[in-house]
């Protein structure tokens, strides 16, 4: 059993992935045949993710301008350009206008020949009247039917990897077919119900017209034109959120998931799709379903992007069905929080302080006791981690070991393993696995993420957030109201730190009528300090005044401020016998301010008696006015 | 009319029809009653009404004050003082020998810290 684990630092792993986008852009960015063609092109900004055979190497996201045509324009774009626009996750759907140079493919055209466009600027831009509507995005609720296309190459005519029923019943509610594995994915919350499948269709040109096996690349555009059209007499595609293209032979070792335009039976709109090569079975079918939903992919930290067996949306291919082949097992709660999936109240986000211990239920089921199903610690990086729990259930059932899991969400999802990665580079084994006992450290943010125990269903973990000294004043702000020559009641202002270091504080006024207590002390973490804040109101005319109480420290939000109003009220001019009548009852000419009055300076408990009548006299000088002997008159 | 705290005269006649005790019989005495108070804690204040026939000339005991009105033939007072204790105040009526027929009852009392104080007994002597 291992204690106190640490992981790499954060930082270094973000360089890892940074790396790796930026040689994926280079590539893109190499020099190629140039049609050198300048060109302003305007659509919404679409993104596929290629996703390759194993052996087939590394796979890639691919953008596109999906234009009201139908069109798929192939752009070479980098990060930083997509952040302009909110980032390659944030941009999908975006109307925008890309202005740039066409260039040939950046592997060798062949058959398949595609212009892309080298983009030298991006912006906003208004979509046009009759411009399709932006895509469905997240949150995914409901029934989201897909229609399956099955399309076969004019060179392959009688090749079917499977039958039409098997592809209708991969669709079907019966596990694991994929209505029943989006339904427990999504805690029943969305499912495929009403999805069908067609074909098979025959395509007008052989393979090669479209994929060149060679190369690698495939021709997206002219693949989903021609099997939609072969299809068209059968099917209204704006049924469908979504369409599968599914055809009959390898597509050059990879599948693609994503979305598209579409323009076709009088609509031009936004689908989810997919283009499936012959090999795809459940897991494909959900995983490129997955990104069609708008789902990236998770991995290990190692630069992989298949490696993690706890995300359908990595390489998760654990249990092999013999009808179905691989299935996919859940997403990550970073995923289903995306999709909307994760109720607000069963998330619990980490705030700095020490201690917090909660209970996570497993991540494949909503269970009964609503504990908690993901947890969220933020990191000071601007990146968060994200805790889970994993139990062998549902589709989870061939994971690689029941444990919490946790993930480090900067751009996407990386398990966070605390094997060196010079010994071990698989996010799937006991350094990724954290069990009772075992803390995961982040000391660059102050976290740490302690697995207590287990408790049937669910795990208990504590997390620890260190932060600065933060200073908070309660109340944010202090009102006195006076009368004229009468100190009002002191009053509390509460120096609270939320942080998990001391706090040193000081505190002062910038009124000579306000006073403190101390002036300055200490509060520990978490802690607080209570000081008493009083008013001399001396000779101040009746008027109202304000000061501010500035309190400062080594706190992250130091100085921090709060407001003192002071409200002074003339005193009444009142007559002894007048009062006393009151008192007794004979004659109650009194207003309610005067008694007010008569309460706040005497025993201030609510309402006017004898003692705030004596306290009155006493105040006024009139009980040394007293009777000096039996029978004697008293004119007070 | 309500009537400040004033100078008892005792009246002559008062002295000669003063004679003679409690018996139904004799004739009315003249003279004064004393209101005294007993309680646990030292009492500052106190509001008091005393019932009964043809009260005047109600006065504070010594060292202390005094505020009453007699309008409605009730005697409504308050007496105060550093620490009011034993006889508070006096008021003078036509049989001495009746003092059985006033009745005083405490309306509310403070203590000396001027918070409301429960437990106050007054009285009404010879």
């Amino acid at each position: 059993m291992r204690f106190d684990r640490w992981v790499k630092s954060p930082s270094r792993r973000l360089r890892h992935g940074a790396i790796v986008a930026a040689g994926l852009i280079a590539a893109h960015a190499a020099p190629t045949t140039a049609l050198a063609q300048q060109a302003s092109v305007s659509g919404r900004l679409t993104s596929i993710w290629e996703d390759p055979l194993p052996e087939r190497g590394t796979p890639r996201l691919r953008h596109f301008l999906s234009r009201h045509t139908g069109e798929m324009v192939p752009l070479r774009v980098s990060e930083s350009q997509l952040r302009a626009v909110g980032g390659a996750d944030g941009s999908t759907g975006l109307y925008v206008e890309v202005t740039g140079s066409w260039q040939g493919p950046r592997r060798t055209p062949g058959a398949s020949a595609e212009r892309e466009l080298e983009v030298s600027s991006i912006r906003y831009s208004v979509a046009p009247a009759g411009a399709f509507a932006e895509p469905q995005g997240a949150p995914i609720f409901g029934s989201q039917p897909w229609v399956t296309v099955l399309c076969r190459f004019s060179d392959y005519p009688t090749t079917e990897p499977h039958s039409l029923t098997w592809y209708q019943d991969l669709l079907g509610e019966a596990e694991p077919q994929l209505d029943h594995y989006w339904r427990e994915v999504s805690f029943d919350q969305a499912n495929v119900a009403g999805s069908v499948a067609h074909g098979w269709y025959d395509l007008p040109h052989e393979k090669a017209y479209y994929v060149n096996d060679t190369t690698g690349v495939s021709n997206l555009q002219l693949l989903k034109e021609d099997c939609s059209a072969v299809a068209d007499a059968d099917i209204y595609f704006p049924n469908y959120v979504g369409i599968n293209f599914q055809f009959n032979e390898n597509l050059a070792g990879f599948s693609w998931g994503g979305g598209s335009s579409l323009n076709i039976d009088g609509v031009s709109r936004f689908y989810s799709v997919t283009w499936m090569s012959d090999w795809a079975d459940q897991f494909v079918y959900a995983h490129e379903m997955g990104h069609g939903f708008g789902l990236d992919h998770s991995s290990g930290p190692y630069g992989q992007v298949y490696d993690s067996r706890w995300d359908v949306m990595s390489g998760a291919r654990n249990f092999n069905d013999p009808t179905y082949g691989w299935i996919g097992p859940h997403t990550i709660s970073f995923h289903k929080e995306k999709l909307g999936w994760i109720p607000a109240d069963r998330i619990y986000d980490a705030r700095v302080g020490l201690g917090q211990t909660i209970k996570l239920h497993r991540l494949a089921d909503l269970g009964i006791g609503g504990d908690y199903l993901m947890a969220r610690v933020p990191g000071s990086d601007g990146t968060h981690y994200t805790v889970e729990v994993r139990q062998f259930v549902g589709y989870d059932v061939s994971l690689p070991a029941e444990a919490v899991i946790i993930h480090h969400v900067t751009n996407r999802a990386f398990v966070v393993d605390s094997d060196d990665p010079a010994d071990n580079t698989n996010p799937n084994d006991d350094g990724a696995r954290w069990l009772p006992g075992e803390t995961f450290s982040d000391t660059a943010s102050g976290i740490t993420v302690t697995v207590d125990s287990v408790a049937g269903e669910s795990f208990v973990i504590t997390i620890s957030l260190l932060g600065p000294p933060h200073i908070v004043l309660e109340p944010a702000s202090l009102s006195f109201e006076a009368w004229q020559g009468t100190d009002p009641q002191p009053q509390t202002l509460v120096i609270r730190n939320s942080g998990t270091e001391e706090l040193l504080w000081t505190i002062a006024g910038d009124a000579a009528w306000l006073d403190f207590g101390e002036a300055s002390g200490t509060a520990a973490a978490s802690g607080s300090s209570s000081i008493p804040a009083s008013v001399s109101v001396g000779d101040l005319a009746p008027d109202t005044y304000t000061a501010t109480i500035t309190v400062s420290g080594n706190a992250d939000n130091s100085p921090r401020t709060a407001q003192v109003d002071l409200v002074i009220t003339a005193r009444p001019t009142l007559a002894a016998e007048d009062v006393a009548d009151h008192l007794m009852g004979v004659r109650t000419s009194l207003s309610t301010d005067e008694l007010e009055y008569l309460d706040d300076i005497g025993n201030d408990n609510g309402s006017f008696d004898v003692g705030d009548f004596r306290a009155w006299l006493q105040r006024e000088g009139l009980m040394s006015r007293v009777s000096p002997a039996a029978g004697e008159e008293v004119a007070p | 009319m309500r009537m400040r705290a004033t100078l008892v005269s005792l009246m002559a006649g008062a002295l000669i029809l003063g004679c003679g005790g409690d018996n139904p019989t004799d004739p009315p005495e003249p003279g004064e009653l004393r209101v005294t108070v007993a309680s646990g804690t030292p009492v500052g204040a106190v509001v008091l009404t005393v019932t009964g026939p043809s009260i005047t000339s109600p006065a504070a005991a010594a060292g202390n004050l005094l505020y009453h009105d007699l309008s409605d033939g009730t005697l409504h007072a308050v007496v105060t003082g550093a620490a009011i204790s034993g006889e508070i105040m006096r008021f003078a009526v036509p049989d001495v020998g009746q003092v059985a027929g006033y009745q005083v009852s405490v309306q509310e009392a403070a203590g000396t810290s001027n918070q409301p104080l429960a437990g106050v007994t007054l009285s009404v002597v010879q």
